[in-house]
C-alpha cells in the first residue's frame, strides 16, 4: 500500500521533479523515482506486511534504481525495514526508529549534511519531528509538514555536496529534487499510518506549485 | 571531428570489455552481469583485495591496472559515470580476503556514494571493508565546498603503492593508512586544449577558441577552473609545475606522472616531462621516479595532467618500483 500511495505521489509531481533536477543537476531524479517504484509495485503489493514490503524496496532501489539518490533511497527503505522487523510494540516507533538509522547511514555515505541542499534538508527535519520527544507520540502528520518545509527551504540554499554543487548559486530559486522527493516519502507514509492526514497535508500537486 | 568507432549492439562498454577479456585472458576475467574485471593473478600473501572503479573513458585506469602487484578487481561506470554499488559489492565480494576488502575511490559524489552504498552491504555480509579516497585535483580546491578536491591520476600511484605493500601481506588498517598518507602527499592540475568529443554526437564537448587553453580541466569532461591566453609553452609548463609542487607537502624526493587526457601524443608528453623535470630541479624537488604517457585520460580531450607525489617514506619509491604485471603497467622498476 505504501509503495503504490508513494508511487501516486511522485507520478502527480514527476514533472516538478524533472525540473527543479534539472535545474541543478541531470535531471533524473522524477524519472528514477517514479520508475524504480513502477518496477517494485508489483512486489510490493504481494508483500506480507509492511516490513516486508519496505525491505522489497529498499533491494529493489538498492539493487536497480540509477543516479546516487535512488540507492541512498534504497537505504533508507531497508533501514525502516530492519526498524519495523526490530523489537518493540509501537509499529510507528520502530518505524520511526529504522529511519533515524537510515539518516545516520545516508550522512555518513553521502558527506553531506543539513544546508547542503540534499535530500537530508527534507529527511532531518521530518526524523527529529517524528522522534521529538523520545518518540513516544509519532505524529507523521506533523512529521511530514516538517519535511515539506525543509524541502521547501532548500530553494534558498546554495549546493554544498551532491553534483549540484557544480553548478554552484545556479540552481537557487527551485528546490532541491531530492528533499521534494522525501517529503512525497513523508507524505505517503503520512497517510499509510494516519488517514486523517490526508485531509490535513496539501496534495503531492499542491506541494509542487507552492514555494 | 568524427563519429567514434563503436560495435553494433548493446552498451558499447560492455562490448569493450568484451574486447578486453578476449585480448587479456592472461590477465582478467570479465563478469557480464553485473560489470566487473577481476585479476587472474594475484599474489598468495595478500590478505586484503584491492577494489578500485569509477567512470569509464578514462582507460587504462582502472581495469587496465587490473593483475598482479595492483589491483585484484574493478567496476567500470558508463562513460564519467559512477558504478552501480552491485557492481562494487560483487567485484569486492569477489576478492576479498581474509582481512577483507579495500576500496580506492576517487573523490566524486556518484563513486563516494556508489563505494558507500557497497561497503554497508558489505559490512552487513561480514566483510571487513576500508577505503582511501583520493582527491589529488588543485583545480578544485575550494574550502567553501564540502565536495572536495576531484580525484585524478594520483590514483596510479596510490594504487601502485598499494599493490606492492598488499603483496608484503599488509593487513586492512595498515593499507588504509599508508594510502591516506599518500594521497596526502599526491597533487595534480590538468591543462587543455581541445575538449574530448561527446560519444553520442561525435562533436566536441565544448569549444576551445583558438590562442586559448582551458586551465583546470578534470577527467570527466568539465571545463576548467578558467580559460587563459595560451602562455608559451616553457611557461605553461613551469607554472603549472610550480602550482603543483606548491600544493605538495615539503619533501626532495617525488613521483611525477605526465598523463595525457586522450588525444595527446607521446611525443608531447615527453616534451612536457623533459620541461616539467628541470622545473622541479630549479624547485629543489628530485624526480625519482616518473610514469610517462596516456593513463588516466578524458575520452579524447587534447591536453594532459601533471602530478607530484612527495615520497615521504623511503618504502614508497620500494613500493613504487616493485613488479608489476598488469595490461596496462608491466615490469619497469626491475632495472633501476
Amino acid at each position: 500500500m505504501f509503495v503504490s500511495r508513494y508511487l501516486a505521489a511522485a507520478e502527480e509531481m514527476h514533472d516538478s521533479l524533472t525540473q527543479w533536477d534539472q535545474a541543478a543537476g541531470d535531471g533524473d531524479f522524477g524519472d528514477n523515482l517514479c520508475n524504480g517504484l513502477r518496477g517494485v509495485a508489483e512486489l510490493a503489493a504481494n508483500a506480507s506486511g509492511l516490513p516486508d514490503e519496505l525491505a522489497v524496496t529498499g533491494e529493489w532501489f538498492l539493487d536497480h534504481v540509477g543516479g546516487s539518490s535512488g540507492p541512498l533511497l534504497g537505504l533508507l527503505f531497508a533501514s525502516m525495514a530492519q526498524g519495523v522487523d526490530g523489537a518493540g510494540d509501537d509499529v510507528d516507533q520502530r518505524l520511526a526508529e529504522g529511519m533515524s538509522a537510515g539518516v545516520d547511514a545516508i550522512r555518513r555515505i553521502g558527506g553531506a549534511d543539513r544546508g547542503d541542499r540534499t535530500m537530508l534538508d527534507a529527511l532531518i527535519p521530518g526524523v527529529e519531528y517524528l522522534r521529538r520527544d523520545g518518540g513516544t507520540t509519532v505524529d507523521w502528520c506533523r512529521a511530514a509538514q516538517a519535511a515539506l518545509q525543509g524541502a521547501r527551504e532548500t530553494s534558498r540554499m546554495r549546493a554544498r555536496a551532491g553534483r549540484a554543487s557544480y553548478v554552484g548559486a545556479r540552481a537557487i530559486g527551485s528546490p532541491d529534487a531530492g528533499a521534494m522527493g522525501i517529503a512525497l516519502l513523508f507524505w505517503a507514509l503520512a497517510v499509510e499510518r494516519d488517514s486523517d492526514s490526508l485531509s490535513r497535508l496539501p496534495s503531492p500537486s499542491d506541494m509542487a506549485a507552492t514555494k | 571531428m568524427a563519429a567514434p568507432f563503436i560495435g553494433e549492439g548493446g552498451d558499447f562498454v560492455q562490448r569493450s570489455l568484451s574486447g578486453f577479456a578476449r585480448a587479456c585472458p592472461e590477465f582478467i576475467e570479465v563478469s557480464m552481469d553485473p560489470l566487473f574485471v577481476k585479476s587472474r593473478l594475484t599474489s598468495s600473501n595478500r590478505t586484503v583485495g584491492l577494489v578500485s572503479g569509477g567512470g569509464s573513458g578514462h582507460e587504462p585506469m582502472h581495469v587496465g591496472l587490473v593483475g598482479r602487484g595492483m589491483l585484484d578487481a574493478v567496476a567500470p561506470g558508463h562513460v564519467f559515470a559512477s558504478p552501480h554499488n552491485r557492481q562494487i559489492f560483487r567485484a569486492s565480494t569477489a576478492v576479498a580476503r581474509d582481512n577483507g576488502v579495500l576500496h580506492i575511490v576517487k573523490n566524486y559524489t556518484g563513486d563516494r556514494i556508489n563505494f558507500g552504498i557497497a561497503a554497508e552491504r558489505l559490512a552487513n555480509d561480514g566483510i571487513r571493508v576500508g577505503r582511501v579516497l583520493v582527491d589529488d585535483d588543485i583545480a578544485t580546491d575550494d574550502p567553501d565546498s564540502r565536495t572536495g578536491r576531484r580525484g585524478t591520476a594520483a590514483t596510479i600511484i596510490v594504487e601502485k603503492i598499494l599493490g606492492a605493500a598488499a603483496d608484503e601481506g599488509f593487513g586492512l588498517d595498515d593499507l588504509v593508512d599508508l594510502g591516506t598518507r599518500v594521497v596526502a602527499h599526491a597533487r595534480s592540475l590538468a591543462v587543455a586544449s581541445a575538449a574530448q568529443t561527446v560519444m553520442s554526437t561525435g562533436l566536441p564537448a565544448f569549444a576551445v577558441p583558438d590562442g586559448e587553453l582551458e586551465y583546470g580541466v578534470g577527467i570527466h569532461g568539465e571545463r576548467g577552473r578558467a580559460s587563459i591566453a595560451r602562455p608559451d609553452f616553457p611557461s605553461l609548463v613551469r607554472d603549472m609545475t610550480s602550482e603543483v609542487v606548491g600544493a605538495c607537502p615539503r619533501g626532495k624526493s617525488v613521483i611525477v606522472i605526465v598523463n595525457g587526457l586522450g588525444a595527446t601524443t607521446q611525443l608531447e608528453l615527453y616534451n612536457v616531462f623533459d620541461e616539467a623535470a628541470r622545473a622541479l630541479e630549479s624547485l629543489g624537488r628530485d624526480p625519482v621516479g616518473a610514469l610517462v604517457g596516456t593513463f588516466s585520460p578524458a575520452l579524447d580531450m587534447h591536453g594532459f595532467s601533471i602530478t607530484v607525489c612527495v615520497v615521504a617514506e623511503p618504502d614508497w619509491l620500494r613500493w613504487w618500483r616493485a613488479p608489476v604485471w598488469t595490461p596496462a603497467i608491466r615490469t619497469r622498476g626491475a632495472a633501476t
